[in-house]
């Protein structure tokens, strides 16, 4: 299953592909840690893609997201070692790079740069893409365009902590646990901002819901 | 063809987002950024002052109170009334002299002022001229030591020394524009010993006293800074009414190194 694949796929916390995830990730770690240096490549090569869609959806821009997921990957590497296992591999390098994120967006709260990246429709999407321009009678590229805006203008017009939220459980299909391992809080926090979060992307994108 | 419902949720418009995906450029550019911050990383091995910062990260909270209380207890102490105060009048070595008074401080003598000239100093009588002592809202007190300094010339005239009583505010001219001016210091020691006595040939330029708010406080090298006569003046207004000061005990008018300064302690 490639990275690709697996940002559209929802994750179970519990499924038996992601335990057997976890036990490659901390066989590699092991090696990391034993001095096999080149096997971290192999963890960067599994995540990089999700990790990056993450950050991206976190800050709007895709430089920021490669900035901050190369520091992610750095720190990670750096500090390998103190690794255990108790957690995922993936649980901690998401931790690393959400808490990265979230410190680079504090400092720069009024930074109001965005990109859009060009979709890479599936059959899913592509459907969905055109029921959604059937109902708007628009042509359908200047329609997705103006979707990617105000998809990335309603999500930036969340909070922090509620964007992120939202992004980790809708965007990159995590369950509330995973998400409140990562982000440090209780699951009932991460179900109440994420009932938060819908509710204000429902009136932001009522436009395109009817 | 549509298994989906024909209205769309913010889920579906959500999942949209899934499909935005970079270009191969830009994985290219990424990994090759990566590589050069990895390699970075592992050239670069912390220094001790970083591994030092990293570990007093943990007291930086408390170490910064600390320090904000410190500074906090430094402020408060420069800023408090200055305990001690001397009035200086710079002068040239030659021209000056010091008077003491073995009177007690009583209740209705703050100082005792005494300016005289130099009988044999030409330069003196001739370059200075001389002070005169102005007294502002005085209860003036005639000195009962005036038949001890009578002048017998002109050029030696010997001005007698006045009592003033509490609320007595003391202003004397400069000597000259450049030369004069005022110093608050504080008094760690007498400089002169109490048996001091003047001479009555010993030039003595000018010389006032400036009272202190608080004359038990402890005295700092700190508190000196320079005072214009205004401000020296306000401070003795200001202060005179201070009892403690006049049961502080003895006085010392001193000659120190080209300075005349009149000290309580």
């Amino acid at each position: 299953m490639s990275a690709a694949n697996a940002l559209v796929k929802p994750l179970v916390a519990a499924s038996p592909d992601r335990r057997a995830e976890a036990d490659a990730d901390l066989a590699i770690v092991r090696r990391v840690q034993a001095g096999d240096v080149a096997a971290f490549d192999e963890l960067i090569g599994r995540y990089r893609e999700r990790v990056v869609g993450l950050l991206y959806q976190m800050t709007g821009n895709r430089e920021d997201a490669a900035d901050l997921a190369q520091d992610a990957f750095i720190k990670a590497f750096q500090s390998i070692r103190s690794f255990s296992g108790q957690a995922s591999f993936f649980t901690w390098l998401y931790r690393i790079a959400v808490n990265g994120t979230l410190t680079h967006l504090r400092h720069n709260r009024n930074r109001t740069f965005f990109s859009l990246e060009k979709m890479q429709e599936d059959g899913t999407t592509t459907e969905m893409i055109a029921r959604l321009t059937d109902a708007q009678g628009a042509d359908r590229e200047t329609f997705l365009r103006e979707l990617q805006e105000k998809l990335n203008e309603a999500l930036q017009k969340l909070s922090i902590k509620h964007r992120t939220v939202i992004t980790l459980f809708e965007i990159d299909g995590l369950s509330h646990e995973e998400i409140a391992s990562i982000v440090g809080c209780s699951v009932g926090t991460v179900r109440s901002r994420v009932h938060y979060a819908k509710q204000q992307l429902q009136a932001e994108l009522a436009h395109y819901l009817r | 063809m549509s298994q989906l419902p024909q209205k769309p949720t913010i889920e579906d418009l959500l999942r949209l987002k899934r499909a935005e995906r970079p270009t191969e450029d830009f994985w290219t550019r990424f990994d090759a950024e990566l590589r050069a911050k990895q390699l970075a990383a592992l050239v670069q091995k912390p220094t001790w002052s970083d591994v030092l910062r990293v570990r007093l990260a943990r007291f930086a909270l408390p170490i910064g109170m600390a320090a904000a209380c410190i500074m906090s207890g430094v402020v408060w102490l420069q800023t408090r009334p200055v305990p001690s105060v001397v009035a200086v009048v710079p002068a040239p070595a030659a021209q000056l002299a010091a008077i003491v008074t073995d009177t007690p401080v009583s209740s209705i003598s703050v100082a005792q002022i005494a300016v005289m000239l130099e009988p044999d100093g030409p330069a003196l009588a001739s370059s200075v001229p001389a002070p005169s002592v102005v007294v502002h809202e005085a209860a003036q007190v005639a000195s009962q030591t005036t038949s001890e300094a009578t002048p017998s010339s002109t050029s030696d005239a010997i001005v007698p020394p006045i009592t003033f009583t509490a609320g007595t505010v003391v202003e004397l001219p400069p000597v000259n524009e450049s030369t004069f001016a005022a110093v608050v210091m504080p008094i760690a020691a007498p400089t002169f010993p109490a048996d001091f006595t003047l001479s009555a040939t010993t030039p003595l330029l000018a010389a006032y006293t400036a009272l202190v708010a608080d004359p038990f406080a402890v005295p700092s090298p700190s508190f000196a800074q320079p005072l214009n006569d205004v401000r020296v003046g306000e401070r003795v207004s200001r202060n005179l009414d201070n009892e403690r000061l006049y049961a502080a005990g003895r006085r010392v008018v001193a000659l120190d190194e080209g300075r005349v300064s009149v000290k309580f302690w």
